[in-house]
């Protein structure tokens, strides 16, 4: 998750946060993610058709703006439709190959919370 | 001191060991080393998926395959390339190909059975792989690559009208599709043969 967040930092998750509202693209999350948990930004959401091409973020078929900071890179992830309550999750760090990147497409029930502050150790 | 150097390397050589028995009980790779996920469709990244369980599926039983052959050789000083367990290999392979039923995975585990059919000179059970695989995806690139071959393991064990009624199947398919010009050629190639020595010839099982 660089820029936005190094290994080691201490993250404050609010577990709260969709209890009454949705998750919105652009939120930071805590979720499981095959038996481990995992802190990604929310890119896509249910029913969007969301690419990555070259680093930047395609969003049915638009180029989006992306308002937080990110690692600037090469990186491409083919487009996939997003089924009911699936959200797509990717890292800021744009700058790695396609084997590393991890993406995961994580269902609303497997959203834990969202990271609201981060505290360097 | 000596005592204590003693009680020093027996700890060293415990940890040593209880290091290296960890090591290999953990040697299993696991499944997210052979596949990455290529998109945001979870239907793509799922056939990804698949890929790698075919994948870490033909890795292990290969694995097992060179350290049975090893270990033979080893303590019969044979041939390393001599396979007596290769009948085990068939029988996991077998199991692959029902576990995978109707994935495109199920025709690379069958592509690696018939290998092992092959080297073991089973050729009745050999072609009955083939024709399973070709009835059920007859145009797959597998099905016209072995097309000869179907044929000459069909006149070793006296199944050769039956490949041929298999390959026909095929070519009759009226759009055209990578392989299918292969299947022609090895029915061209056969047509006069078949017809001068249409014995069946299962003593010949020697011959590849």
């Amino acid at each position: 998750m660089r820029p936005t967040l190094s290994p080691g930092r201490l993250v404050i998750v609010d577990n709260r946060a969709y209890r009454t509202k949705e998750p919105t693209r652009g939120d930071v999350i805590l979720a499981r993610y095959r038996k481990e948990l995992v802190i990604k930004r929310i890119v896509g959401l249910p029913g969007e058709m969301v690419e990555l091409k070259q680093g930047v973020l395609y969003i049915n078929g638009n180029s989006q703006q992306e308002n937080y900071p990110v690692e600037p890179g090469l990186l491409s992830i083919d487009r996939g439709t997003l089924l009911r309550r699936r959200f797509a999750t990717l890292g800021d760090n744009r700058n790695v190959s396609a084997a590393q990147a991890i993406h995961p497409i994580v269902a609303q029930d497997d959203i834990l919370g969202r990271i609201v502050f981060a505290l360097g150790l | 001191m000596i005592k204590l150097a003693w009680l020093l390397g027996m700890g060293l050589t415990g940890v040593a060991l209880g290091y290296h028995f960890g090591v290999q009980r953990g040697r299993e790779i696991p499944l997210e080393y052979y596949y990455n996920q290529p998109s945001f469709s979870e239907v793509q990244n799922t056939k990804a998926c698949l890929d790698g369980l075919c994948e870490k599926f033909r890795t292990e039983i290969q694995e097992r395959r060179l350290a049975d052959q090893q270990r033979w050789a080893q303590r019969h000083s044979a041939d390393a390339n001599s396979e007596p367990h290769i009948s085990h290999v068939i029988a996991d392979l077998e199991r692959g190909v029902d576990e995978f039923a109707g994935t495109a995975q199920q025709l690379e585990i069958a592509q690696e059975l018939l290998l092992a059919l092959k080297k073991a000179k089973e050729f009745d059970r050999w072609v009955s792989v083939y024709l399973a695989a070709l009835y059920r995806q007859p145009t797959h690139f597998i099905v016209a690559r072995l097309a000869s071959d179907a044929l000459l393991a069909g006149r070793l064990c006296g199944r050769e009208p039956e490949v041929m009624a298999g390959l026909h199947h095929v070519e009759a398919i009226p759009f055209d599709f990578d392989g299918k010009a292969l299947v022609q050629a090895a029915l061209r190639s056969q047509a006069g043969h078949f017809t001068a020595d249409a014995r069946p010839v299962r003593e010949l099982s020697g011959r590849n």
